[in-house]
């Protein structure tokens, strides 16, 4: 669908890839990105994490020129951004920020329908599509779009925040910490929510974010910024094993295993063998491929629910991504590498009878992620 | 006993002529606000979106330090007696607190409302027409209500000058040492004062329950 009466000066409708090429700025004289080359293919998202200060903003911001680099070119299906007037560069992707933006004084659906009222599309359009977005990221139309944005839940305004990213039907969308402010239950909620509505979009997505929890989930990819530079690339799982020989690496996920305490005894006591596994989100055994998520879920007393699914048994290669005792919830990540199913327990005798293939103690998963550390 | 007070009041209100003069004392009022809307605005969001801005208010921060009944003495060579320089006194008088909010309305818009303003491709001048000149307008009405209360008194300051007026009630009272007179123009003045101060007052709450920036 066309949206954009402009959209004509926009020379790309989708995303084949986006190169950053030897990208480098410094502000006062310190570097903030520094050589930094990367080439993100079209339809993926991309997580980029990193420590405060490690570049991740600023080359967000260099590709929709925000911040104009000092050196090197950011290349959108081979064309320089630089070679394409701002105002329309800008228009051809969304934008989601951690404070939301949202204007205060406009109503919902004037501020999701706000890119489309500069691109001067008829109201009728704009109030269908504006209802369609809300409609995406799960608010009621009827409900929502004439309320202020004071009048939202921190979360709910992220989810507005989200529609008017996506009003113009962008093939790139730039999130920013998108949910970096909220509360980290309500996190975890939006991040599946997320997950739902990118599978709709099928567009490409970069994503700052300092959470490598976040990261781990929400990537296909994830890129780990360290002062400016790329440090490393590639798949969740991809990473999780890199991280046995890269300190730095396996420093910024072990930050995560100690946050999330996951070596304290309230696994082994709220366990029941009678409970164990697993919800998967859509999975059949054909469907499993690498990489495919599979999310734990315990309730409140620490079992775990669902069933286990067909396609986990013995012979799919699984890492635990993470495991997080305050949300109750673990994330499996297929792995091409290795032969064993990990689950996370410390109790041997707990998984008799069941049928899930090796049962890999919780030490030996903290060795086979870091290392012989723990 | 109230009987007499009213009937004091009415007849020092016929013998003036106060309804004639309160007519002329709110058209001057209303002259020089008008005057300063169409003046301090444009004044303000230029000094608000230029980096020469400060000077204006340099130049209107030197104009305020004038006493204000020196300013209108000042006047007379340049405009005569009455209600010009009346009106200008006012005018200048009253610009700084509309130019100077309104620069500081534009000027300290959250940054990230800026941000997202050029992140959607908008051009200066959305930004100025979509974001930040709304999001300034409660302060805008903060510094008009201002330059209502100090119009309001330089107004009634003129009638010294031959400005007619309230003030010039006020002034014969003083002169003939007429104490009903000057109770009578003092506390209606200070009653026009109240109500327009009142009605400014609603009108900023208005705009800034409409565009106030709660953070």
């Amino acid at each position: 669908m066309n949206f954009l009466s402009e959209k004509n000066d926009i020379p790309w409708k989708y995303i084949e890839s986006i190169h950053l090429d030897s990208l480098t700025k410094s502000f006062n004289g310190s570097y903030a990105v520094r050589d930094l080359s990367l080439t993100i293919q079209g339809g993926e998202l991309i997580a980029l994490i990193g420590a405060s200060g490690s570049g991740k903003t600023t080359t967000l911001r260099m590709i929709n020129r925000l911040i104009e680099p000092d050196k090197g070119v950011v290349l959108i299906n081979n064309i320089p951004v630089r070679s394409i007037e701002p105002r329309v560069l800008r228009r051809s992707m969304g934008y989601v920020i951690q404070q939301t933006g949202l204007l205060p004084h406009l109503t919902v659906s004037a501020n999701i329908g706000l890119p489309l009222t500069i691109a001067h599309t008829p109201d009728d359009e704009i109030a269908r599509r504006v209802r369609s977005l809300l409609s995406l990221v799960r608010l009621d139309p009827d409900t929502f779009q004439h309320r202020k944005p004071a009048e939202l839940s921190g979360g709910q305004q992220q989810r507005v925040g989200l529609a008017r990213a996506l009003a113009t039907d962008p093939p790139l969308l730039l999130m920013d910490e998108p949910f970096g402010a909220l509360d980290p239950l309500l996190r975890r909620e939006l991040q599946k929510e997320f997950l739902e509505i990118k599978k709709h979009l099928g567009i490409t997505i970069i994503f700052v974010t300092h959470d490598v929890h976040e990261a781990f989930l929400l990537g296909d990819r994830v890129a780990l910024l360290h002062e400016g530079s790329l440090h490393a690339l590639g798949t969740p799982s991809d990473l999780l094993l890199a991280a046995r020989n890269d300190p730095l690496l396996s420093y910024f996920i072990g930050d995560t295993r100690l946050s999330y305490s996951i070596t304290t005894p309230v696994i082994s006591l709220a366990l029941r063998p009678d409970e164990y596994l697993i919800r998967a989100d859509d999975m059949k055994s054909e469907a499993i491929r690498s990489d495919h998520r599979v999310i734990l879920s315990f309730d409140e007393n620490g079992a775990l629910h669902g069933s286990f699914p067909d396609c986990l048994q013995s012979t799919v290669p699984v890492a635990v991504a993470w495991y997080d005792t305050t949300m109750h919830q673990a994330v499996l990540l297929c792995t091409r590498t290795g032969s064993r199913v990990l689950v996370l327990h410390d109790d041997p005798g707990a998984v008799q009878g069941k049928d899930i293939g090796h049962v890999i103690l919780l030490d030996d998963i903290m060795q086979f992620l870091f290392g012989s550390e723990s | 006993m109230i009987a007499d007070i009213i009937a004091d009041i009415s007849t020092v209100w016929v013998k003036y002529n106060l309804t004639t003069l309160t007519y002329i004392h709110l058209t001057l009022f209303g002259t020089a606000i008008l005057l300063i809307l169409i003046i301090g605005l444009p004044l303000g969001i230029f000094a608000g979106i230029s980096p020469r801005g400060s000077l204006f208010i340099q130049i209107l921060n030197i104009i305020e330090m004038i006493p204000d009944i020196a300013l209108l003495l000042l006047l007379i060579p340049i405009t005569g007696i009455g209600a010009a320089p009346t009106i200008a006194a006012a005018v200048l008088y009253s610009l700084l607190p509309v130019v100077r909010n309104t620069m500081t309305g534009l000027t300290t818009i959250r940054p990230e409302l800026i941000e997202i303003g050029e992140a959607l491709g908008m051009t200066g001048r959305e930004i100025l027409r979509i974001i930040r000149f709304p999001l300034s307008l409660p302060l805008v009405a903060g510094g008009i209500r201002t330059a209502v209360v100090y119009s309001m008194g330089i107004v009634t300051l003129g009638g010294i000058i031959g400005a007619r007026g309230l003030g010039a009630a006020l002034q014969a009272g003083i002169t003939r040492n007429n104490m009903t007179l000057i109770l009578v123009t003092g506390l209606w003045i200070g009653l026009l004062a109240v109500c327009m101060d009142t009605i400014a007052g609603s009108c900023e709450r208005y705009l800034s329950r409409r565009y106030g920036d709660q953070r």
